[in-house]
């Protein structure tokens, strides 16, 4: 049976949004990896000319609505990020893949590093304890994250 | 162009609520399977609860039921002498309206908010700003609403402020969230004004959003710095904010005026 890949990448996006609102011990939800943006990023890295930067913008309301964040934050963020990921993806593909890693980490402070500037910007926030933590994690689960999901795309034939 | 879209979207944040109920509901089923695992595991601990320990929270509750009943009981014959009082006097009377229980949905939020989402939404007629309580005290309004759930902005958040009035001397207070969950503050409450440590603060009903006479917080400290015209006043959230399973939605209702003459 051939499922269209469209709905195998927006499944997997689903899969990411839920697991980013999942209920966690509160000693542990900082360390809560940002799943929906190394999905996206695992997309754009696999298949840009299916998952572009219109895609990402979505995913990032998408998260906005989930969180009760003002409507655009995440979105443009996401834009912007996966915009980087597009144009240097030969590049990243081509790197080894703890190495993907760090550029995953290092994406994952930008992202949170301007997320909090603008909320700061715009309304009165207030950075919480172990805010940047997340980004370590997303450094580790990044391998796990790559292989399960490129498992995912070659047994689904998702091209 | 994303970019820019966003930032229109952002700037018109206020324009665009009515549609965000329509973003919100298609996203509320993922709201339902994150918050699943937990709320099943819930449900079979109720479910496999030892009979003893059934049997004294039922002697509990019992005793307690008793206890309220008779304060209940005096609240009907004050609430009808006020009622008098108030008539006599030519002022609005507020009656009691219509409430709501709503369960917390256990989902995580926006890391820069203190909010909650609970499980009723637009088909309930929840609307954005309405008053939100918990058994002990005021806890929040609503933020948010989509079809089927609702975001409630907790009073210790960063963007709320809260108008209060002092039980003890009816002093006229603001309490500003910190977003700290233990922790509110007083903001421009002069030296001189008669706040003591202890005192609680009830919503004053002024700014027209949260009904009057709810408890809301609790002073814990006082700091006068000898240089400053104001002083430093803490306050502690009298709701528990961390640990809120069961909120009470309550519905305002439109003061009826009531004319000396008319009982």
């Amino acid at each position: 049976m051939r499922i269209p890949p469209l709905l195998i990448i927006w499944l997997s996006i689903g899969c990411a949004l839920v697991l980013q609102v999942m209920p966690m011990p509160l000693q542990l939800d900082v360390f809560r990896p940002n799943w929906l943006l190394l999905t996206v990023m695992y997309w754009c890295l696999a298949l840009p000319h299916r998952f572009n930067v219109g895609s990402a913008w979505l995913c990032g309301i998408l998260l906005d609505a989930l969180w009760g964040a003002p409507i655009g934050i995440n979105g443009v963020i996401f834009a912007l990020v996966c915009s980087f990921v597009i144009k240097n993806f030969q590049r990243i593909r081509s790197y080894s893949i703890w190495q993907q890693a760090v550029i995953a980490g290092g994406i994952s402070l930008v992202y949170q590093a301007t997320s909090y500037f603008i909320q700061r910007a715009l309304f009165d926030v207030s950075l919480i304890e172990g805010y940047y933590y997340s980004a370590l994690t997303s450094i580790i689960f990044w391998p796990w994250l790559f292989f399960l999901l490129r498992k995912t795309r070659r047994h689904w034939q998702v091209a | 162009m994303f970019a820019i879209l966003s930032v229109v979207l952002l700037l018109s944040t206020d324009k665009m609520a009515p549609y965000r109920v329509y973003l919100t509901t298609l996203v509320s089923p993922l709201q339902f399977i994150a918050s699943a695992p937990l709320s099943l595991l819930d449900q079979s601990s109720q479910y496999f609860k030892l009979r003893s320990t059934l049997m004294s929270d039922n002697a509990k509750l019992k005793l307690e039921h008793l206890e309220l009943s008779d304060r209940l009981l005096k609240l009907t014959h004050l609430e009808n002498e006020n009622r008098r009082l108030n008539a006599l006097l030519g002022s609005q009377v507020a009656a009691s309206g219509k409430k709501l229980i709503a369960k917390v949905q256990m989902v995580d939020s926006d890391p820069f908010r203190l909010q909650v989402i609970i499980n009723k939404g637009a088909q309930d007629g929840v609307f954005v700003g309405q008053p939100v309580l918990d058994e002990n005290g005021m806890v929040g309004q609503i933020n948010y609403v989509s079809q089927f759930s609702s975001t409630v902005l907790l009073i210790a958040d960063n963007s709320h402020a809260i108008p209060l009035r002092n039980n003890r001397n009816d002093v006229r207070l603001i309490a500003l969230g910190k977003g700290d969950l233990h922790q509110l503050e007083l903001q421009f409450v002069t030296k001189s004004t008669d706040v003591k440590i202890g005192d609680i603060l009830s919503t004053s009903g002024l700014g027209g959003r949260f009904p009057q006479g709810y408890p809301v917080a609790k002073v814990t400290a006082i700091e006068n710095r000898g240089s400053q015209i104001y002083s430093k006043i803490k306050v502690a959230p009298i709701a528990q904010l961390d640990r809120i399973r069961y909120l009470l939605l309550i519905w305002p209702v439109i003061p009826s005026d009531t004319k000396p003459g008319d009982e």
